[in-house]
């Protein structure tokens, strides 16, 4: 089973990756802030829809205190103390600042949910190995985050994954005929103010090839996501891929998806290489079985209260 | 035993995302699934060259609106006229925000471009509904 997976990480501590995490997410928190507090003093352009809405808004920087209370938990999870409950604060406080901007600007912030989903799984892995009995000393901080890196790539590659099946159930593989390309282009900005931005948008809205290569390129690479849940040279390779098609969207749409091409990075990039950290002994696996029963119950309690939770969550027309 | 965590954390995300689609942190990143609809349309400044040029390229607007708000066209310019709803109201508001008491130099249409995609090569044909006569200051204007 270990000849399956592997970390550039192995045998180095990830403190690197836990702050960045937490780095990641408090910067993407900080700006849904922003937009939530002055969208929030703007009922004429953004009304509130829902109870939430309404009673936030009649809070002197509620925005504000929920970001704090996002900090709280995030400065927990960078320093690793309490990690796991932590990570949990912080999700709860974020996914109530995100219901509130649901609510005032009609849909959720995708972006936010890049970081949120990878904060998600660092905090499910650290929870599994804490449930097979993972030591509060240094071994057992390193059998922890070695989970937590795995839990923190497979939601990363559940978004991908994700994304690609959406496209798949809702439109088939005509999605791939090139027309959603081209029409993104044209209702994003199709305008460029640099010559050489405008004509590479043209060549995707003129030429239904490109169109169509750009289409199976991104269904390709979205469902290939999975490919992250493998060894550390397949998943750079995999990521620097993602990071180009992110790219490209940038260059089409102008639709910068920083939080991933920041996630993609820091969770790929052989880091403690690149840096010429020394190894240290690799964290002895924990005994016990393979899934726990509290994690088996946890995650499928989750998949359950997800399905139950379906009407209140937001769900996309187009 | 890190393979087996991350598969079985992976298909927790994949399925619990698949039911309740969209709730922080969970999302089934949904964005731009459908397949396009025919027809697509974009707010765009078309000035007296026929050059066409974004809503921030200018300042100092006036305008006299042949519609009630940019996102609600279709009254006016028909069904082939549904531009994305952000995408107008972050226009709506540049225009707000850049708004001018007196006239600025320079006139131009805002216009609602419906454009048809068309599997053939070659730039889509497409149809421009006015939506307000504008003057403004061109930004990078000397």
């Amino acid at each position: 089973m270990s000849r399956l997976w592997g970390s550039w990480w192995d045998g180095h501590p990830r403190t690197v990756m836990r702050i960045g995490i937490a780095v990641i997410v408090g910067l993407e928190q900080l700006v849904e802030t922003f937009q939530v507090d002055w969208q929030s003093r703007a009922p004429d352009k953004y009304p509130p829809t829902g109870a939430l809405s309404r009673w936030l808004a009649e809070v002197p920087g509620a925005a504000w205190v929920l970001f704090a209370l996002i900090g709280i938990g995030l400065v927990a999870v960078a320093r690793d103390r309490r990690p796991i409950a932590g990570g949990l604060w912080a999700l709860a406080w974020a996914a109530v600042l995100s219901e509130w901007q649901t609510q005032i600007f009609g849909s959720p912030s995708r972006n936010a949910f890049f970081p949120g989903a990878v904060l998600l799984g660092w905090t499910l892995g650290q929870a599994w190995a804490v449930s097979m009995g993972a030591r509060a000393d240094r071994e057992g901080k390193a059998s922890r985050e070695r989970l937590g890196e795995a839990g923190a790539l497979a939601c990363l590659a559940a978004a991908y994954v994700g994304s690609g099946l959406s496209k798949l159930l809702t439109a088939g593989v005509s999605w791939a005929d090139g027309a959603q390309i081209r029409a993104l282009v044209l209702q994003q900005q199709p305008v460029a103010r640099w010559d050489w931005l405008a004509a590479y948008r043209e060549a995707f809205v003129v030429d239904p090839n490109v169109a169509v290569a750009a289409s199976v390129g991104t269904l390709v690479l979205e469902c290939g996501g999975l490919l992250l849940l493998f060894g550390p040279r397949l998943r750079l390779a995999w990521a620097t891929l993602l990071v180009a098609l992110h790219v490209n969207i940038t260059l089409l749409c102008t639709m910068p998806y920083v939080e991933p091409m920041l996630l993609l990075p820091l969770t790929c990039i052989p880091w403690p290489t690149v840096f010429r950290r020394p190894p240290s002994a690799r964290p002895a696996e924990p005994g016990g079985p393979v899934i726990p029963w509290p994690m088996a119950v946890a995650l499928l309690g989750l998949v359950v209260a997800a399905w139950l939770a379906a009407p209140w969550g937001w769900r996309a027309t187009g | 035993m890190p393979f087996v965590v991350a598969w079985a954390i992976f298909a927790t995300y994949v399925l619990a995302a698949r039911g309740v689609r969209n709730l922080f942190p969970i999302s089934v990143f949904d964005m731009y699934q459908a397949h396009a609809p025919e027809y697509v349309a974009r707010v765009l400044v078309v000035d007296a060259h026929g050059a066409t040029a974004e809503v921030d390229a200018f300042d100092d607007w006036t305008c006299e609106w042949e519609v009630e708000r940019l996102d609600r066209l279709e009254p006016v310019c028909g069904s082939r006229h549904r531009p994305i709803e952000y995408v107008t109201r972050d226009q709506t508001h540049w225009i707000e925000r850049h708004a001018a008491e007196t006239p600025g130099p320079e006139t131009v249409t805002l216009v609602s471009r419906a454009y048809r995609l068309r599997p053939e090569a070659g730039a889509p044909p497409h149809e421009d509904c006015a939506v307000a006569r504008c003057t403004v200051r061109r930004r990078d204007a000397p």
